[in-house]
């Protein structure tokens, strides 16, 4: 990122590479969709590319980057909450696209007589788990599970002290463990 | 970041030992803390089974997968930051001052800059004190030295103190009847 800072274009290209896929998962599985995480994504490389002279190193680069991402996500909802205009993961209109949980094992309970589900099924089962939490807890969960950040770095990231941080995660695999322990 | 205490929004309560027990699982705990969780898997069975369901029920998000970018992500990126970096410049006249100023707060030159300059300046005033200081004691030198250069010019003539002791007033040098000096066309010295 210093280099960025110097003004290395190549190394900013890097830098891209490095964590695009990152930052496309973690805005994925927020809002479920790829042209729109794909979007978001480029929207953080943009704001990086413009804020990059305030970059200090006394931040890792991964959690400015995060912050920004997460900056990014609430304001999107925010924003997409007032207008309505397209409903993320878990508004109401998101439905059609996935199925509810209870509705997909139905189904496959009349095909697969041993009950047992696919990994696709199973995908789709955590996938409403997942849902099912609200937007703070479903950020603390993706960069603690995906991103491997510690309790510091995503109170870092999120504005929240280590302890807030430790309520949020237990809250959310707390409701993990509830929507999934059937499926175990 | 803050320690302070802050509001969750989420309505449920934390139950304590559940929040031990997943601090605990994401190892963000110290040794006195883990070895009470660990004491409490030991000694209860539920525990031991709450942790076990937890940790499956983790790992199952793993099954959502990796997410990798499209083909032409990298490139579509690139080329709109090119595209938005070429407007910035076009349109912000301050650029250059604006990446003066976020060079001068990004190396700390600024804060750098302003203690020189201060320490510049009570420097100069310093030397000045003492200059005017020296200056002073300069002419105070020069005067006494005039001083004792003239005592010492006429050294001969002060150490002469028997001329004193000869001539103990203008009374008894009038009475004197001093020879007449041939040289002095008669007139008598004074």
């Amino acid at each position: 990122m210093l280099q960025v800072v110097g003004g290395d274009h190549a190394a900013f290209e890097s830098l891209v590479g490095r964590y695009q896929d990152r930052l496309i998962g973690f805005f994925y599985h927020m809002v479920r969709d790829r042209t729109t995480a794909e979007d978001m994504a480029q929207e953080v490389f943009l704001r990086v590319f413009r804020s990059r002279e305030r970059y200090t190193a006394t931040a890792r680069f991964s959690t400015w980057l995060f912050r920004i991402a997460h900056n990014l996500a609430s304001n999107q909802r925010r924003g997409l909450a007032r207008r309505r205009e397209i409903p993320l993961a878990n508004s109401a209109g998101f439905d059609d696209e996935v199925r509810a949980e209870d509705q997909i094992l139905a189904e496959k309970s009349a095909l697969m007589p041993t009950r047992l589900i696919d990994s696709k099924e199973t995908q789709d089962v955590v996938r409403e788990a997942l849902d099912s939490l609200n937007e703070r807890q479903k950020t603390a969960v993706l960069l603690h599970k995906f991103e491997g950040l510690s309790y510091q770095d995503i109170g870092e990231i999120m504005g929240l002290n280590v302890v807030a941080v430790k309520s949020l995660l237990s809250r959310a695999r707390g409701k993990l463990k509830e929507a999934l322990e059937r499926h175990i | 970041m803050s320690t302070s205490p802050q509001k969750i929004d989420d309505d449920d309560p934390v139950d304590e030992r559940l929040t031990q027990l997943v601090s605990y699982l994401d190892g963000e705990l110290n040794d006195t803390q883990m070895d009470d969780v660990e004491q409490s898997l030991i000694n209860d069975p539920d525990m031991r089974s709450h942790a076990d369901i937890l940790s499956r029920t983790w790992a199952m998000l793993d099954t959502l997968g990796e997410v990798s970018a499209s083909k032409n992500f990298t490139k579509a990126t690139l080329a709109t930051i090119s595209i938005d970096a070429a407007a910035t410049q076009h349109h912000t006249p301050g650029s250059r001052f604006n990446s003066l100023l976020g060079a001068l707060a990004r190396y700390k030159v600024l804060p750098c800059f302003l203690l020189g300059v201060l320490g510049a300046t009570a420097g100069f005033f310093i030397s000045e004190q003492a200059h005017t200081r020296r200056l002073q004691r300069s002419e105070e030198f020069a005067a006494e030295f005039a001083k004792d250069h003239l005592v010492t010019q006429h050294l001969d003539m002060l150490l002469k103190d028997d001329l004193y002791r000869i001539v103990p007033d203008a009374e008894a040098l009038r009475q004197l009847k001093l020879q007449v000096d041939p040289t002095n066309d008669g007139k008598e010295n004074p």
